[in-house]
């Protein structure tokens, strides 16, 4: 069984809310939504706040993790905290999207992307069907493969 | 009593048997089955055919998705995202299957996405039962889509689509 690196666990380390506009945020994909060597858009979901893993606090593999090796041959992405706009759409701001750092015990670079309404309600606002549309295409205009899929 | 149907050409014509004819015989039948390849092979209505199946059972595997496919809570396109996406699917021609790529959406639904140089566009079907779609050109701003879920407004979309990718 592979062994988690210690980096990953929290061992008693405070959320970090502070992050840098150039900092990565990772997340696994699979080959299924590369399209022509462009990332889908449906390949994102804001039904809920999405995970990621932070730069900060972790390299781009951990999230490929498992100790059952389920995520062998998966790939890795990334989008910068720059490409999660504070108001959105631009033309008519009506939402803020940002990063949130949610350590868990054992990936304490845990967190998600964020969703509120403008003006803020405090909690996280799915967004409406159009607006989810088209920020999940403007962020999948952005993505970088940081390890490719084989599958 | 029923039969299973030929889904190949080449299945029309039978399976080779010996007869008196002999060598003769053999080298009619080569010729009919390369001349029935050949007129199948480059029918439109036959091509267009296949594509719709391959899409068909494309369809039928995403329903068969389990839950979580994405590893991060992806739900299973349910029965109203796969009927609205079998209603896409009659509305495309066959340069529309041959360009589409039909993959599951990480929000619950189908997507069909389209992709030709920097060109990108698609129509996602929803499981909440909404069909939206969006296009962009490289990193350009993205352009919704947007669809009432109608037929007109679903053939409307596709060929939006369809001048986008040519443009």
């Amino acid at each position: 069984m592979p062994e988690r690196p210690e980096r990953m666990r929290r061992n008693g380390r405070p959320e970090d809310g502070s992050f840098k506009l150039n900092e990565k945020l990772f997340r696994r994909y699979t080959q299924s939504h590369y399209i022509n060597g462009q990332f889908s858009n449906t390949g994102f979901s804001f039904n809920t706040p999405p995970s990621v893993s932070r730069e900060k606090y972790s390299q781009a593999a951990d999230v490929l993790f498992s100790e059952a090796d389920e995520f062998a041959n998966w790939g890795v992405l990334s989008f910068r905290v720059e490409d999660l706009p504070r108001s959105f759409p631009p033309e008519v701001p009506q939402y803020a999207f940002w990063p949130k750092h949610r350590p868990l015990e054992d990936n304490y670079a845990h967190s998600e992307v964020w969703c509120d309404r403008i003006p803020e309600t405090g909690e996280y606002v799915k967004p409406s069907s159009s607006i989810r549309k088209l920020f999940r295409a403007l962020l999948s205009q952005r993505v970088v493969v940081e390890i490719a899929a084989a599958i | 009593m029923l039969t299973a149907e030929p889904t190949n050409p080449s299945e029309f014509l039978g399976s080779p048997e010996n007869n008196a004819i002999g060598g003769a015989g053999e080298q009619l039948r080569a010729k009919v089955h390369e001349g029935l390849r050949a007129t199948l092979g480059n029918s439109i209505f036959w091509a267009e055919t296949l594509l719709r199946n391959k899409a068909q059972i494309t369809l039928r595997s995403l329903a068969a998705l389990r839950s979580n496919w994405d590893s991060y809570g992806a739900p299973t396109p349910n029965t109203t995202a796969i009927e609205n996406a079998a209603r896409i699917l009659e509305h495309m021609t066959l340069s529309d299957l041959a360009l589409a790529r039909i993959v599951p959406s990480a929000e619950g639904g189908v997507g069909f996405c389209f992709s030709k140089d920097d060109r990108y566009a698609d129509i996602e079907s929803s499981n909440e039962g909404g069909i939206i779609g969006v296009r962009y050109i490289g990193m350009q701003p993205p352009a919704l889509i947007e669809i009432d879920g109608t037929e007109a407004a679903i053939e409307a979309a596709l060929k939006e689509i369809r001048n986008h990718l040519r443009a």
